[in-house]
């Protein structure tokens, strides 16, 4: 998938572009950025589950930002909840799932926001630092997510990025 | 849900357009204004985040925050952390953001205070080089 991944190193170099006085269109324009390389990466990877090649970017477009920022949001509260159970899960691959599906829906969770504000709140003033510390965690989340792709936890959670179906 | 408080208002004109950051439901044509409890009482936020912020020292420089709606107009908390130079060049910027998020996280819990919970970072001297009141 080498679009996300671009994306990500597109960010960076917008938040690198002026070394000693950010622009804050650049800062912005990067946050924008790594926001899209996680929407871009979970809706690829949940597309790929579709057997026709050919319609999955029609299919792409069936995916909300509201929606998916729902699944997110209730997934990572879901993990948060039991990462941090009393007594707390063993040690072992299932916590390892746990914390890397936490990672996953954290990052698109908060990336999510922050492209809100950057994208429509011209009073908002950034830091580099605050732009890159978002790069890295999306990049981390990255990461994780090619340590659980296959699992049943994270198909089940790409799954529901596309909403409930119950719902209006 | 457990641990979770609201408190009730009705405003009496139709001024609760600006009642902002209030949630409102509609029902029998009143308006009914709703928040979570720590909108209109903070201390518990505050000695959590005090918490926090002595467990994470000297990563951790200071905890400001605000409360606000996120862009879906959920009630939420905007938790702005200055990190030291130090914890910046130390370590993958990443696994720092995340270990304060996960202390901050332990101590406040904001999922049981009915918010959802954001995280900025911006390091000690960048904060310095450009003063933001929002910061300090």
């Amino acid at each position: 998938m080498p679009y996300p991944g671009d994306l990500i190193e597109q960010a960076r170099h917008l938040a690198k572009r002026e070394p000693k006085r950010p622009r804050h269109a650049s800062l912005r324009r990067s946050v924008s950025t790594v926001y899209y390389a996680i929407f871009h990466l979970l809706v690829s990877e949940a597309t790929l589950n579709w057997k026709r090649a050919d319609q999955r970017p029609l299919l792409a477009r069936f995916f909300e930002h509201g929606k998916m920022r729902s699944a997110s949001e209730k997934l990572r509260a879901d993990c948060s909840r039991l990462i941090n159970s009393k007594p707390p899960p063993a040690h072992g691959a299932e916590l390892d799932r746990l914390h890397h599906l936490h990672r996953v829906a954290n990052a698109f969770f908060l990336a999510q926001q922050q492209r809100h504000i950057a994208d429509y709140d011209s009073a908002r003033t950034w830091y580099r630092s605050e732009v890159l510390s978002l790069i890295d965690l999306v990049e981390l989340a990255f990461q994780s997510w090619r340590d659980i792709r296959e699992e049943p936890e994270a198909q089940a959670y790409l799954f529901s990025l596309l909403g409930n179906p119950k719902a209006n | 849900m457990r641990g979770l408080r609201w408190s009730i208002a009705k405003p009496r004109h139709r001024i609760w357009r600006l009642c902002w950051p209030l949630r409102i439901n509609l029902r029998d044509n009143e308006f009914m204004a709703i928040l979570p409890y720590v909108y209109t009482n903070p201390a518990q936020l505050d000695s959590g985040i005090q918490r926090a912020a002595q467990a994470l020292a000297p990563d951790v420089v200071r905890i400001r925050y605000n409360l606000d709606d996120d862009w879906t107009g959920d009630p939420s908390v905007f938790f702005r952390i200055v990190i030291s130079d130090e914890a910046v060049r130390a370590r993958r910027l990443a696994e720092t953001a995340e270990r304060i998020m996960d202390g901050i996280g332990k101590e406040v819990r904001p999922e049981e205070l009915g918010i959802h919970a954001y995280y900025n970072f911006a390091s000690l001297s960048e904060v310095t080089k450009a003063p933001n009141p929002a910061w300090m």
